[in-house]
């Protein structure tokens, strides 16, 4: 594969990096923690409400910040850091959004939110001279999510196709790092195999990972399938993978004989 | 064969849930049940409340606020609510307005909105007992059990003779600490603060039942069950406590005939269907069991149990398509929301 063209592809790649993570918005909702931290105050309680009831992500953040500040041996850390890494994510800063996130994931190893969001954004973060550490970390923190999925527990409140649907959503964002990190490592079978995994399993067709799955094919000379991937990203969209996903099959197309 | 089986009850914090373990002769393998509901929380509306929160007897304001606790007692809450807004407005300086609308966000399931309103409440009127008892209903419904018991134990120390705050700290203690003997020492005391609490009285019949002193069980669900009917309140869970006792005895007429009344009495409750079907199902009576089974599930599709027996049910009537259908679906719903 000629070098300029994979880092096209790669830049491509990455460019859609930090995708919606559609399940997280209802974590909270839908899953019960079998233990749940427990606030010692009334005034820890409420402020860790206000944190977690903020509609502005950088209120958000700022107030995780004083949370830590004031209540430091909390049972509530991990969550706070949970939330102030998806703070920071709506935010678009992903090196804040994998510091919060570590931070999160020293308090909870488990939490499969925080695996999921810090396994989707590594990839495309990581210092030059890691890259491999950093792929590394997110495939760990990806197939630990995938372990973690079978214990979770739903909310009585929650439907079994509603949960049937967040269940699925998970795992394919799961499989969508897997895709990244395997496409990064030039493991393009590999890539491609996640990447349909990713599509097999979302309940919702999301035309992203349409796209990185016609990119798959494409690295994996499968042409005509990476053709009918593109176009599905063209027909789902938003916007800007609908012109994403044009440019590429403009090009694919343009060589075809 | 004991019939003997682990009743099982108490809900999330509050509400009750029946016994999945009832051990059917032929069900010797069958998994544990344990899970428990998650019906509302039991508010106490009172009109003592306005005179806690120290309003001028006979003011406008304490009239509104009798006017509320009038409403609320009788469970017409929508129209209460404007009321209770409008009391929040008029004195601003007091909590009882707050209180009420908390209350209300409480009744209707709006937990978070019920505790921010309770606790504006608590910093306007930080001595009403009502106040207290209500936020740590609200603290248990959000899992936060450190500050639950604190609020508690306010009401406790400060309102001894108060029988409320012993019942919720019984069963939160038999429940989510699993200490069946502090449940139980709390739950006596609140029965003999209050004997007519029929709901008080069937949890510390089933605290009894779960120590094997069946005779104290039955009596406690005796009168609870008299307690109930003297309200005409559609509270069974006393029956199915009586439907279990008879079962241990083997008496499945009897059992029959408490499972039968208790599903009359409350038919949307998904705990008396599948009671009624694991004894048409001792009794051979295996076609009403598969439907009592399909009701349950219809009521309640979180619960695996009924799936479970329907499964067994099926393999009966060799409608082995079925009974594998069944049993994945209890494999499901085990996954996702546990026993």
């Amino acid at each position: 594969m000629e070098t300029r063209g994979l880092r096209f592809w790669s830049a491509a790649l990455l460019a859609l990096l930090v995708p919606k993570l559609a399940w997280s918005a209802n974590v909270e909702a839908y899953v019960i923690e079998p233990k749940p931290p427990q606030a010692q105050s009334r005034e820890e309680f409420k402020a860790y409400l206000d944190m977690a009831q903020a509609q502005d992500p950088q209120k958000s953040i700022d107030l995780a910040t004083r949370f830590v500040q004031q209540f430091s041996h909390s049972e509530f850390l991990a969550q706070v850091y949970r939330l102030k890494m998806h703070g920071y994510r709506s935010l678009g800063d992903a090196e804040k959004t994998i510091e919060a996130g570590e931070k999160a994931r020293t308090a909870n190893p488990f939490d499969v939110d925080t695996l999921l969001t810090l396994a989707s954004v590594l990839p495309g973060h990581g210092a030059d001279t890691d890259v491999e550490k950093t792929l590394e970390r997110a495939e760990v923190y990806a197939n630990r999510a995938l372990q973690e999925l079978s214990g979770l527990k739903a909310s009585r409140a929650v439907s079994l196709s509603d949960w049937r649907a967040f269940l699925r959503r998970m795992k394919a964002s799961a499989y969508e790092s897997l895709g990244v990190v395997a496409f990064k490592r030039e493991q393009y079978p590999e890539s491609v195999k996640s990447f349909e995994l990713c599509i097999q399993e979302n309940p919702v067709a999301e035309g992203s990972q349409f796209f990185r799955l016609g990119v798959a094919y494409q690295y994996t000379g499968q042409k005509d399938r990476a053709i009918a991937a593109l176009e599905r990203a063209v027909a789902i969209g938003p916007e800007i993978v609908r012109a994403k996903a044009r440019v590429q099959l403009e090009e694919l197309q343009g060589t075809k004989p | 064969m004991r019939i003997r089986a682990l009743p099982f009850t108490l809900l999330l914090l509050f509400t009750t849930t029946a016994t999945r373990q009832l051990l059917a002769q032929q069900e010797t393998e069958e998994p544990q049940f344990t899970r428990e509901t998650t019906p509302a929380p039991e508010i106490s509306p009172s009109y003592q409340v306005c005179a806690a929160f120290e309003l001028k007897p006979d003011s406008p304001i304490e009239r509104n606020c009798q006017s509320l606790a009038q409403l609320a007692t009788a469970g017409r809450w929508k129209e209460a609510k404007p009321l209770a807004e409008k009391l929040a407005l008029e004195v601003p300086s007091n909590g009882v307005g707050s209180y009420w609308v908390g209350l209300m966000e409480l009744q209707a399931g709006n937990t978070l909105s019920a505790f921010r309103q309770l606790d504006t409440a608590l910093s306007l009127s930080p001595n009403v007992f009502w106040v207290h008892l209500n936020l740590g209903l609200c603290y248990a419904l959000l899992r936060q059990y450190a500050l639950f018991e604190k609020e508690m134990q306010w009401v406790m120390n400060k309102h001894p003779s108060q029988p409320l705050p012993y019942y919720y700290l019984g069963r939160h203690y038999a429940k989510t600490r699993e200490d069946t003997d502090k449940g139980l020492a709390l739950l006596q005391r609140a029965v003999n603060l209050n004997p007519a609490d029929f709901r008080a009285r069937y949890h510390l019949g089933y605290l009894f039942e779960l120590k094997d002193r069946l005779g104290e069980a039955k009596a406690e669900y005796q009168q609870s069950f008299e307690g109930a009917m003297a309200y005409r309140s559609s509270y069974s869970w006393p029956l199915q406590g009586l439907a279990r006792l008879c079962l241990q005895e083997a008496n499945l007429a009897e059992a029959l005939r408490y499972a039968r009344k208790a599903v009359g009495l409350d038919p949307k409750l998904s705990e008396n269907e599948l009671l009624l079907a694991r004894i048409y199902l001792q009794l051979g009576e295996t076609d009403l069991a598969i439907a009592s089974l399909e009701h349950a599930v219809g009521l309640d599709p979180s619960d695996p149990a009924p799936h479970y027996l329907l499964s067994r049910a099926y393999s009966q009537m060799k409608r082995s398509k079925e009974a594998e259908q069944s049993l994945a679906m209890y494999a499901e719903v085990k996954a996702a929301y546990g026993n």
